[in-house]
C-alpha cells in the first residue's frame, strides 16, 4: 500500500502571542513548523504502515526552502519519503490554488515511485484536493483498513458515523485520532541523510495560470489586530441578579456563548 | 510571470513599521550600507519565499509616507514597498450570479438552528445587494422545514428531499449542492462552520471552481462593486484577515457558529418553495454510511475544549460538581478542576487542570471558587479569555481574570445559567 | 555551556528530553503514587530507540557506550528518576553481558535488550549479603548440563519487570568470595518466583522485589564469565555502570534545581519574587556550581572510560575473546578509582541539591502537590545503591594506597 501524507506550513500558531505594549505578533516561536493537525497525519500514516505490509509512506509539501526541515520532521517520524513543491509562483495560493498544485504533486509522485496513492491522509486544516476519490474529513478512528477498503469513525458534534470508502481515498484526520510519537533517534539518522527532491511548477506541469496568488480566487485584502484583550474588569452590579446579567451581557458582547 | 515584491532602497526610512504588520514575518531590518548624504541607518528587507504577498506592508508604508511627509522625488506613489501581483486571467461573468444562498443543515431529520444565524448576516448582504436570499435545505423527510426557513427571513427554499441525503457523505452532498450552484448561479453562498459545513465546503467551492473563506465571524458588502467582505481570526485569533473573491462567483464563507444572533421569526411570512428533482445515478457516489453511534455522554475531554468551566476548593462540598457541571453543558463547555477536589475524591483525575493535571489552552476558562494558586494557574493561563467568580475580592485570579465576578458560587451561577437560557430563549 | 556533544549524543539528549517533558511529566506523579510500572513510557522508549544508545550496532544498538547511556538516564531522571531505572537497570543486566559474555550469549541476549523487547534487572544483594557482596549464600550446584540455584535474592530493581537477569550465586561456598560465579538467568524458568514486593521512599515507578530459587535449573551455557571470577564480573561491571548512578542523580539534582527556580521565581513574600532575596540567590548559586562541577566529572570520566570500551569491543569482534579480557590489553589500569568518585561525588551533589531545593520552595515544597519533594525522595537512593557512598570511599581510598604503595 502506498500512503501519502499532505502537509501544510504554519507558524507555530500555538506560540504566537501579541505584545501587550506594540499589539503585535511576537516574532519568538514564529519558525515554520509542522501544522499541528498533519502531525496526526503523519502518526497515523505510520501506524497503519506499522499493521499493513508492504506498506510505504510519502510525504508531500508545498512551501518556501524552509518547508523542508517539516518534510524532514516527519521523516525522522517514521515517513520513507519526502517531496517538495518549491516555486516562489506557488507563493499566496489559497485553498483552491494549494489543491490544484498538490493533485499536480501527487501525479508526479506516482510517476517517480511507479507506485499509485492508494490512501491520502491529511491534517484537519490541510482538507483540500482536487482529486476526484472518496473522502471523508474529521476522522477520530480508522476501524479497519486493508488493500482495498477503509472504514473510519468521523467525529461529530452529536456523535460519530462510521463511513466506508474503497481506495483510493483521502480522509482528514483530528487530534483524537492517536498521540503522535517522538521522532525515533534512527529516524532522526535518517531524516539528516534523506535526499528529498524540490520540484517547481514546471516540474510537475502545472498550468501556470492556476497556482499561486494568481491562481488563487480569494485574495487577503486587510489584516489588523483584534481588539485589544480587556484586563481585569470587575462586574459590577447591586445584586446577584444584576451582575449574572452584566456578566452574561458582556459574554455576549464577546462573542463566547 | 510570478509574483513580486521589493523595497525601494532610497524611500525606505529604516522605520519598522512593516516588520510589525507582516503577518508571516518575512520582513527583517538590517543595516544599511554607508551612502554620502542618506542618514537613515536602517534597511527593510523582504523574505520573497515566505511573502504571501497580502499588501499589508504595502499599505502600511503608504500611511506612514503620508503622515511623515518625506518629499520624495516621485510623487506618483508614497511607499517604499512596490509589489507586483500576477494577474488572474480566468474571466467569470460576475454579473450573471444572483442571489444571496444560505445552506440549511440537518442531522437526523432535524434542522441545525445554524441556518437562523446564517439568515441573520444574510439577509442584511442581501438587502445591500438588492437581491433575493434563498436557502438549501437538503435531507429525508426534511420539507416541513421549509416554512420555517421562510418565516426566519428567507425568499426562497431549495428543497432537495431524497432517501439519499439522510446520513451525511461528503461526495453527495458536494455533487448535489455543486449541480445546483452550477444551474442557479448565486452570487454569494454562506455555510455553517459545522463540521458537515466545513467538510464539504471547500470541495464544493473547487468543483465550481471558485474562492472560499473559512470560519468567517464578520462579513459585508462593498457598495461600490457588491463583492463580499469576509473576516476571519488567523494565527490563532491573533490576527483578522479581510478576504475578497473578486473574479470568482459564488462567493463562498462558513460562518463560525455563534458569531451572529439568530433571525427572528415573522409568522405566516410567505416565499418560494422550490422542490428540487434528485437524480443520484448521475453521481459517481463510492462512500458507504455504515453506521451512527451516539456521544455515549462522556464528558469533553479537557485539553481539547474551547471552554472549560472550572471548580475549585470554594465549592466546599462534592455536590458542588454538579452546579458546575450545569453550567458547562449549559454553554458547550468541558469541566475542569483544581487538584485540592481531586484530592478529596469529588471528581477523577482525568478533570485536573494544572501543574500536576493537565495543561489547557481554551477560548474561554470560567473558575469558580478557585483562588489560583500557581499551580493552578501554570495549567491554564494561556487560556484566551479568563472569568473567575470568587467571594475574595483578593484572590490571585481576579488578577489574571479578564472579567471577575464577586459574590457566592451557590447564589450567582444559577443566576448565570438562567440568565443565558433566557437570552437563547429571547433570540 | 558547550559539551561537544557529537550530531548523535545531540539527537540522543534532544530525543531523550522531548520524552521526558512530552511523556514523563505529565505521568510521573501517577507512577510515583500508584508504584505501576510505567510501560507506557517504556513502549515510548522503545519505538524512540533510546534503549539501544549503548550498544554495539552488531547487537541492534547504536553503537555508544556509557556516555550515551548517561546523557538518556540524565535526562529523563531531570523529570522522573524512578521511570529512568528502566533503562538504567536494563543497562545493568547488559554491561556484564557485553563485557563477560560469549559471542554466543552476546547473540541470545543483546538484540532484545537493545530494541528494548525485553527488559533486565542485576541482582547480587542477599538479606545477609549486601555491602559485603562476598558472603553471598545462594547457590548453584553444577548438575550435567545445569547449574541448579538455591536461595534468595532481595532489593531486586526491575523486579518483575524485566525478563533477563544477571545474578551472583556461590558455586563453591567453601572458598568464600573465591567462589562466587555470575549466571544469564530467565523469567520463566521453572523454581524461579518472585517474592514480596518492596514499598520505598522514592524512586516509586521502579519496582524493587525479592527473588526466590527453589532448585531452579540453569542451563550451563549460561554460566557468565569463568567459575569463581563472579567477583570480578561483578567489579568489572560496577567500573562501567556506576556512572549511570551518577546520571541518574545528576539529572535529579538538575530538574529540582528547575523546578525550584521555576517556582521562587514566581512567588511572591514581601512584596517580591521570592528569587530577588540574596539568601536564596546564593542557595542557587550553589546548587547550580554542585551541578555543573558533578557533569564535568561525570562526562569526563565516562569520555575517557568510553574510549577504553569502544577499542576493547572492536577488538573483541575480531578476536573472539571477551571485551572484559581486551579492555585489560587496551588499558592497563582499572576504572574503580574514577567510577566511584563519578557515583560518590554526583549522588552527594544530588543529596544536597535536592535537600536545598526544598528548602528553596519553603512550605509547598514539603506538599505532595509540589514534585520538588518527589526529587529529594529519589536522590537518596543514589547515594545507597551500587555500593554505599561509604563502599565508594573505601573504593577510592584503596586505590589511592596502592597507586602509593606502586611509587
Amino acid at each position: 500500500m502506498h500512503i501519502l501524507a499532505c502537509i501544510k506550513q504554519t507558524p507555530a500558531t500555538s506560540n504566537v502571542q501579541i505584545d501587550p505594549k506594540t499589539g503585535t505578533l511576537k516574532r519568538e516561536g514564529m519558525a515554520a513548523a509542522i501544522n499541528p493537525f498533519d502531525e496526526y497525519a503523519i502518526e497515523e500514516a505510520v501506524r497503519i504502515k506499522e499493521k499493513v505490509p508492504n506498506t510505504v509512506v510519502s510525504v508531500l509539501t508545498m512551501g518556501p526552502p524552509q518547508a523542508e526541515e517539516s518534510l524532514r520532521d516527519a521523516i525522522s517520524r517514521g515517513c520513507d519519503q519526502a517531496f517538495h513543491l518549491c516555486d516562489r509562483a506557488f507563493a499566496g495560493a489559497d485553498t483552491y490554488a494549494t489543491s490544484y498544485a498538490l493533485q499536480m504533486g501527487i501525479r508526479k509522485i506516482e510517476t517517480v515511485t511507479q507506485k499509485k496513492v492508494d490512501l491520502i491522509l491529511c491534517g484537519k486544516q490541510t482538507n483540500d484536493g482536487e482529486l476526484d476519490i472518496p473522502n471523508a474529513a474529521y476522522v477520530k478512528k480508522v476501524e479497519e483498513i486493508n488493500e482495498t477498503m477503509i472504514r473510519v469513525w468521523r467525529m461529530m458534534e452529536d456523535g460519530a458515523d462510521l463511513i466506508e470508502l474503497p481506495l483510493p481515498a483521502l480522509i482528514a484526520v483530528v487530534k483524537e485520532i492517536n498521540e503522535p510519537r517522538v521522532p525515533s533517534l534512527r529516524g532522526k539518522m535518517a531524516a539528516k541523510k534523506a535526499v528529498i527532491p524540490r520540484w517547481t511548477a514546471q516540474d510537475i506541469e502545472a498550468d501556470k495560470t492556476k497556482i499561486g496568488l494568481g491562481g488563487s480566487p480569494t485574495i487577503v485584502a486587510s489584516s489588523f489586530n483584534p481588539p485589544p484583550r480587556i484586563g481585569g474588569v470587575k462586574i459590577g452590579g447591586a445584586t446577584a441578579e444584576e451582575k449574572a446579567k452584566n456578566l452574561v451581557a458582556k459574554l455576549l458582547e464577546m462573542k463566547l456563548i | 510571470m510570478a509574483n513580486e515584491i521589493y523595497i525601494l532602497q532610497d524611500r525606505c526610512t529604516g522605520c519598522g513599521s512593516c516588520v510589525k504588520v507582516c503577518p508571516v514575518n518575512c520582513i527583517s531590518m538590517s543595516d544599511r550600507p554607508k551612502q554620502e548624504g542618506v542618514r537613515w541607518k536602517k534597511l527593510a528587507t523582504i523574505d520573497v519565499n515566505k511573502c504571501v504577498f497580502c499588501n499589508a506592508c504595502v499599505e502600511d508604508c503608504d500611511k506612514l509616507f503620508e503622515k511623515t511627509k518625506v518629499k520624495v522625488p516621485n510623487p506618483d506613489f508614497f511607499h517604499a514597498i512596490v509589489m507586483k501581483k500576477e494577474e488572474v486571467k480566468v474571466q467569470i461573468d460576475t454579473a450573471s450570479y444572483k442571489g444571496v444562498w444560505c445552506f440549511a443543515e440537518q442531522r437526523h431529520g432535524r434542522l441545525m438552528p445554524t441556518i437562523f444565524e446564517l439568515l441573520h448576516v444574510a439577509k442584511k448582504l442581501s438587502s445591500d445587494l438588492n437581491e433575493d436570499l434563498s436557502a438549501v435545505l437538503m435531507g429525508h423527510q426534511v420539507s416541513q422545514y421549509a416554512q420555517d426557513i421562510l418565516e426566519h427571513g428567507a425568499d426562497k427554499v431549495y428543497v432537495l428531499d431524497h432517501p439519499i441525503f439522510e446520513h451525511f457523505l461528503d461526495e453527495v452532498y458536494t455533487c448535489a449542492l455543486t449541480d445546483l450552484i452550477k444551474r442557479e448561479k448565486p452570487n454569494k453562498l454562506l455555510m455553517p462552520a459545522s463540521i458537515i459545513g466545513r467538510s464539504f465546503a471547500s470541495r464544493v467551492a473547487i468543483a465550481a471552481q471558485t474562492g472560499i473563506t473559512a470560519d468567517a465571524t464578520e462579513l459585508s458588502i462593498n457598495q461600490k462593486n457588491g463583492t463580499l467582505h469576509a473576516t476571519r481570526p488567523s494565527f490563532g485569533g491573533n490576527l483578522m484577515a479581510t478576504i475578497l473573491c473578486e473574479k470568482h462567483r459564488p462567493e463562498m464563507a462558513t460562518v463560525r457558529p455563534m458569531s451572529f444572533p439568530r433571525a427572528a421569526r415573522q409568522p405566516g411570512r410567505k416565499g418560494e418553495i422550490v422542490r428540487v428533482t434528485v437524480d443520484p445515478s448521475q453521481w459517481n457516489i463510492r462512500s458507504k454510511f455504515v453506521k451512527y453511534e451516539a456521544e455515549k455522554n462522556e464528558t469533553i475531554d479537557i485539553t481539547a475544549a474551547e471552554k472549560i468551566v472550572s471548580g475549585g476548593r470554594g465549592l466546599g462540598k462534592p455536590e458542588g460538581f454538579k452546579i458546575i457541571e450545569e453550567f458547562a453543558q449549559t454553554i458547550g463547555a468541558a469541566v475542569g478542576a483544581s487538584r485540592p477536589t481531586v484530592d478529596a475524591g469529588w471528581i477523577p483525575y482525568k478533570h485536573q487542570v494544572g501543574l500536576t493535571g493537565r495543561t489547557v489552552r481554551p477560548k474561554l476558562y470560567i473558575a469558580c471558587g478557585i483562588s489560583g494558586q500557581i499551580q493552578h494557574l501554570a495549567g491554564m493561563s494561556s487560556a484566551e479569555v479568563v472569568i473567575a467568580i470568587n467571594k475574595d475580592p483578593e484572590c490571585p485570579m481576579f488578577k489574571l481574570a479578564t472579567l471577575s465576578v464577586e459574590g457566592d458560587l451557590y447564589e450567582l451561577i444559577p443566576l448565570i445559567i438562567q440568565e443565558i437560557k433566557r437570552v437563547r430563549d429571547h433570540k | 555551556m558547550n559539551y561537544f556533544l557529537t550530531e548523535e549524543q545531540q539527537a540522543i539528549q534532544e530525543t531523550a528530553r522531548e520524552i521526558a517533558q512530552k511523556k514523563i511529566k505529565p505521568v510521573r506523579e501517577h507512577y510515583d503514587v500508584s508504584e505501576e510500572y510505567p510501560w507506557p513510557i517504556v513502549e515510548e522508549l522503545r519505538k524512540a530507540d533510546l534503549f539501544g544508545v549503548y550498544f554495539p550496532t552488531q547487537y541492534g544498538g547504536l553503537g555508544g557506550a556509557g556516555f550515551e547511556l548517561c546523557l538518556v538516564v540524565e535526562e529523563i531522571s531531570r523529570v522522573c528518576g524512578g521511570t529512568a531505572l528502566t533503562i538504567a537497570c536494563t543497562a545493568l543486566c547488559a554491561f556484564p553481558i557485553i563485557l563477560f559474555g560469549t559471542p554466543k550469549q552476546k547473540e541470545k541476549y543483546l538484540p532484545d535488550l537493545a530494541s528494548g523487547k525485553r527488559l533486565g534487572a542485576f541482582t547480587i544483594t542477599e538479606p545477609e549479603a549486601g555491602s559485603d557482596a562476598t558472603a553471598t549464600s545462594c547457590k548453584a550446584k553444577k548438575e550435567g548440563d545445569y547449574y541448579v540455584l538455591n536461595g534468595t535474592k532481595n532489593f531486586c530493581s526491575n523486579g518483575n519487570a524485566a525478563e533477563i537477569y544477571t545474578l551472583f550465586a556461590s558455586t563453591n561456598p567453601a572458598r568464600g568470595p573465591r567462589g562466587l560465579s555470575a549466571f544469564i538467568v530467565e523469567k520463566g524458568t521453572p523454581g524461579f518466583s518472585m517474592g514480596k514486593k518492596e514499598v520505598k521512599m522514592g524512586i516509586r515507578a521502579s519496582p524493587t522485589y525479592e527473588l526466590n530459587f527453589d532448585n531452579c535449573k540453569v542451563p550451563a551455557e549460561n554460566f557468565l564469565g569463568g567459575e569463581g571470577h563472579g567477583l570480578s564480573v561483578a567489579q568489572g561491571t560496577f567500573d562501567i555502570s556506576r556512572p549511570g548512578v551518577a546520571a541518574q542523580a545528576l539529572g535529579i539534582a538538575q530538574g529540582a534545581l528547575d523546578e525550584a527556580l521555576n517556582y521562587a521565581r514566581m512567588r511572591k513574600q514581601f512584596g517580591q519574587s521570592v528569587l530577588s532575596f540574596q539568601s536564596s540567590q546564593h542557595m542557587a548559586a550553589d546548587m547550580a556550581t554542585q551541578i555543573e562541577a558533578a557533569r564535568s566529572l561525570l562526562y569526563s570520566v565516562t569520555r575517557a572510560m568510553d574510549k577504553d570500551l569502544l577499542a576493547a569491543e572492536a577488538l573483541s569482534e575480531k578476536s573472539g575473546k571477551t571485551v572484559y579480557e581486551e579492555l585489560k590489553k587496551v588499558s592497563s589500569k582499572r576504572w574503580t578509582k574514577y567510577s566511584a568518585m563519578v557515583k560518590l561525588f554526583c549522588s552527594d551533589v544530588a543529596m544536597k541539591v535536592t535537600t536545598d531545593a526544598v528548602q528553596l520552595c519553603g512550605g509547598i515544597g514539603y506538599m505532595r502537590d509540589f514534585p520538588v519533594e518527589k526529587y529529594m525522595r529519589d536522590a537518596k537512593i543514589t547515594q545507597i545503591y551500587e555500593g554505599t557512598n561509604q563502599i565508594q570511599r573505601n573504593e577510592i581510598g584503596y586505590a589511592l594506597i596502592k597507586e602509593l604503595a606502586k611509587g
